[in-house]
């Protein structure tokens, strides 16, 4: 009997959804069944009063917004925003990067070693950014660049974005220090803090201008400001982080 | 160039870098998806967060539309990908009311008693569903979806929609017994 009944009242509501396949034996069970007739009027019923909600509709503000960011997207190289309320800190942050002005004054360099082929030197790997939720997704473990190991949770870097915008400074700072201070040969060779606005400061905003940039987040470490780029690689993402000082290449594990 | 009309040909002249064809296409659908965005997400500020996310995913993957199904359906697809994925990383259910909601360009008066009255109890119930079911009914009973386009738009068998809506529709009746016809005749999930 349940089983029937079951049977029923699924025809029923394929019926309350104008579906002509089911309409002669459900327009019947509607007519000498009191309990198809319940199912069929809730089944309408309810469609009924959520169709009657009004329609919502962008503001013109918000429709101005939007057109705005989606203007600013490149032809072929889409930035994405996970909060648009970042918009306006993102271009300034890509116009200081397109002219290396972030690198100006005590200079930048790529931590990591030189590597094989046009990606560069990401032999250290990290995603250790913070958090220890364990429901976060794509964990991966980190290298130095001396070839040594260390462990901790990553987080996808929508989620990394999330928490450094959420301030949860400690956590990156200890990170990114601990980066730092296991990585001891830069990128292109010189010295960290000797070249101010050439080579590697000057390598480092190349190396953003010519990536697809996927995301940007800025934020803060005891009062530094630190910028995170998500860039697009052929096998995945990366994140070049850095400070007034440093530039750190961060693989992240895909999405 | 003027843009060509229809929403495939401006998907693709899109694809091949054509911005103004882009815009187009999406004033054509930004209030639509605005709709979808605002009735899975439950906040006006998530909603606008999603519809730039699904805009932006739009034009990423323009290349990649196959012509499988419409434009309008796979837009509804990313959108409602996008919406899953955002809840899912805000790890948030909107299961409150939703006083932000209220849309400032309210209708005409004569429609002003569903709207204040009513309103409220049904987008609660509404917003007490699952993100999938909320998605189905969303897509079926407020953008006016047929079940296959809406079992299109969500890759999803028709059964499975079907089986969906089913379900959505009485768990919501349960919170709007009183308003339903036969109102002694409340009903609620089995």
């Amino acid at each position: 009997m349940e089983q029937h009944l079951q049977h029923d009242l699924e025809l029923i509501a394929a019926y309350a959804e104008g579906l002509p396949a089911d309409g002669d034996e459900a327009r019947h069970l509607v007519e000498v069944c009191a309990d198809c007739k319940r199912e069929y009027d809730l089944q309408r019923g309810v469609k009924s009063l959520v169709a009657s909600l009004p329609p919502v509709r962008l503001t013109d503000p918000e429709r101005l917004e939007l057109h705005a960011i989606i203007e600013r997207l490149p032809h072929g190289n889409v930035i994405t925003m996970n909060d648009r309320r970042r918009t306006q800190r993102w271009m300034r942050v890509a116009s200081i990067a397109a002219a290396g002005l972030v690198l100006i004054g005590l200079g930048a360099v790529f931590v990591g070693t030189m590597g094989a082929g046009s990606r560069g030197a990401f032999s250290t790997t990290a995603g250790a950014l913070g958090g220890n939720d364990s429901s976060t997704e794509a964990m991966a473990t980190t290298t130095t660049a001396a070839g040594g190991t260390t462990s901790a949770a990553a987080e996808t870097a929508l989620d990394t974005f999330r928490l450094l915008a959420g301030g949860d400074a400690d956590a990156v700072r200890a990170e990114i220090d601990a980066l730092l201070d296991e990585s001891s040969q830069p990128l292109y060779g010189a010295s960290p803090r000797e070249d101010a606005t050439q080579g590697e400061g000057a390598a480092c905003a190349d190396e953003v201008s010519t990536r697809e940039v996927l995301q940007v987040a800025e934020s803060s470490l005891d009062g530094r400001p630190i910028v995170i780029f998500i860039v697009a690689t052929q096998d995945g993402r990366e994140a070049l982080i850095y400070d007034e000082a440093t530039c750190v290449l961060v693989e992240l594990p895909p999405e | 160039m003027t843009p060509p009309a229809d929403d495939a040909a401006l998907l693709a002249s899109a694809a091949q870098g054509d911005h103004e064809s882009f815009t187009l296409l999406m004033r054509r659908h930004e209030d639509r998806v605005f709709s979808v965005c605002l009735r899975l997400m439950g906040s006006r500020a998530s909603a606008l967060d999603a519809v730039q996310e699904t805009f932006t995913t739009l034009y990423r993957k323009a290349g990649q539309y196959r012509g499988t199904a419409a434009v309008g359906t796979w837009l509804y697809r990313i959108t409602v990908n996008t919406c899953y994925d955002l809840l899912r990383k805000e790890r948030r259910r909107p299961i409150e009311a939703m006083p932000d909601y209220m849309d400032p360009a309210d209708p005409s008066g004569e429609d002003a008693y569903i709207s204040v009255e009513l309103r409220p109890q049904i987008e609660n119930a509404l917003a007490s569903l699952s993100p999938d079911f909320r998605a189905v009914v969303v897509l079926s009973d407020i953008q006016g979806y047929s079940l296959p386009d809406v079992a299109e738009a969500l890759d999803l068998p028709i059964g499975t929609v079907k089986s969906r809506l089913f379900r959505a529709r009485r768990q919501m009746a349960g919170m709007l017994g009183n308003l339903l016809p036969g109102s002694e005749h409340q009903t609620g999930t089995e």
